[in-house]
């Protein structure tokens, strides 16, 4: 299996722990998207996945980063994962999926200013082999399904029990410590 | 007693001064082999690469006690209608390059048919047997760049592969396992020190950054060349973001909000 991972899975896969406490302003369920990426990288993990993180994905990973630390962040991603390119052949796939999204139900658009990376995103994922893409948002989903690949979101548990007590489990303690 | 096998076409060196005699056996081989690839259409898998390996080709030895004229050789195939209709397949890509669609397989064989005519200074015919109208292909020493300027684009991109063969006595290449085509694919490597890195990494997975050459239609890879090669070593996905976060990725906790300054940062 190959699959490829959007920006904002990249962020929430993060280990942030302790540190969740300090944000509170946020109007996501922080603890249950950590818990659910938890969930992903086990599951991906067990079935032995190799993974695409595309390079325009790194790019706006970056973007959240100290830039004394680009250099450093930019090869970790280098050294662990294969992060293709937006290559010739992606240009042309991701044009058609801008096209395509011109088509979209409003429910599964994403936000004018965001097509093209997420366009690009997707498509640098497909050309280079990924055929299951995951995203946080619905859009960037559905744009996968556009070129035949699986577009998930973070899963909202495993199948494997042990796996979702273990993610639960985890989410209450970091919470506990966060509070404490 | 056995039948006689049928001519399935003739492929016609045409040229001042073309002879059998003035066509070397190395010429002849290569170019005999290259059109039994188009007359295959495709179907064919390289025999352990070996159309990778150029080999020196002195001119030395030639054919002799040929029949006189121009040097016609005929051919004979399992199957000559087929055979026919994947020379005419090429003749019509030869006219009009557009038409080349999925067919990447022509290229190779082009090249090597364009440069004997080339060397030669000739046209390479291939006909029908007995026909005045046979016509099926004709290659001159540019059809190749012809075809290859309309139908091929090339840029720079990365791919993943299996490294299976490195090396090569007059070229520099490797062929990679790949997951996008049955066939191995055959890829120049740009220099030694990335063929040594490459053949560190036999029967590995790598990350290969070159220069690909595209057909236009399909995105068909017809050509790869390596100008670099590593290989990721991802451990456990934990361990990976682990590590990324302690490269720098902890500065995203400075964020009350990652998922909405993820959001307004790509809007800018």
């Amino acid at each position: 299996m190959i699959a490829a991972f959007d920006t904002n899975v990249l962020i929430w896969a993060l280990p942030y722990g302790l540190s969740r406490a300090r944000r509170r302003k946020t109007n996501q369920n922080v603890a249950d998207m950590e818990r659910r990426a938890k969930i992903l990288l086990t599951e991906l993990e067990e079935k032995k996945a190799r993974i695409i993180v595309p390079l325009i994905a790194v790019g706006e990973f970056l973007v959240g980063i100290e830039q004394a630390n680009h250099g450093a962040v930019l090869a970790e991603f280098q050294k662990r994962f294969f992060c293709p390119p937006y290559d010739l052949r992606a240009t042309v796939e991701s044009a058609r999926l801008e096209q395509a999204h011109k088509g979209f139900a409003p429910a599964e658009r994403v936000e004018r200013k965001l097509v093209r990376p997420d366009a690009m995103i997707v498509a640098s994922a497909f050309v280079h082999g990924a055929r299951t893409s995951y995203s946080h948002e619905a859009g960037v989903r559905k744009m996968a399904t556009v070129l035949g690949m699986n577009g998930l979101d973070l899963p909202t548990h495993s199948e494997n029990i042990f796996v979702d007590h273990e993610a639960r489990n985890q989410a209450m303690d970091d919470e506990a410590d966060g509070e404490s | 007693m056995p039948a006689k096998p049928v001519v399935a076409f003739e492929v016609h060196f045409i040229g001042p001064g073309i002879t059998p005699a003035t066509v070397p056996v190395g010429s002849l081989f290569r170019s005999l082999t290259a059109v039994q690839r188009l007359a295959l259409g495709g179907q064919v898998t390289v025999a352990d690469g070996s159309e990778d390996e150029e080999e020196e080709d002195s001119g030395l030895v030639r054919l002799i006690g040929v029949r006189k004229g121009s040097a016609v050789f005929r051919c004979t195939s399992p199957n000559p209608d087929l055979a026919r209709t994947n020379l005419r397949e090429a003749g019509i890509i030869l006219d009009d390059p557009e038409k080349i669609g999925e067919r990447g397989y022509i290229l190779s064989p082009l090249r090597r048919l364009s440069e004997t005519a080339q060397a030669l200074a000739c046209s390479i015919l291939i006909r029908k047997p007995d026909s005045h109208n046979g016509k099926l292909a004709e290659i001159s020493a540019d059809s190749y760049k012809a075809v290859r300027d309309v139908a091929i684009v090339s840029g720079e991109t990365s791919l993943t592969g299996n490294v299976q063969r490195v090396g090569g006595a007059t070229a520099k290449r490797c062929s990679l396992r790949v997951a996008f085509q049955t066939n191995l694919l055959y890829c120049s490597v740009q220099s030694k020190k990335t063929v040594r890195k490459l053949g560190q990494f036999l029967y590995q997975d790598v990350v290969v950054h070159g220069t690909a050459l595209h057909l236009k239609h399909s995105w068909k890879i017809v050509s790869f060349t390596v100008k670099d090669v590593d290989q990721p070593k991802p451990g456990s996905l934990s361990e990976a973001f682990q590590a990324i976060w302690h490269a720098g990725g902890k500065d995203w906790q400075n964020y009350d909000d990652p998922a909405g300054y993820l959001k307004e940062s790509r809007g800018q």
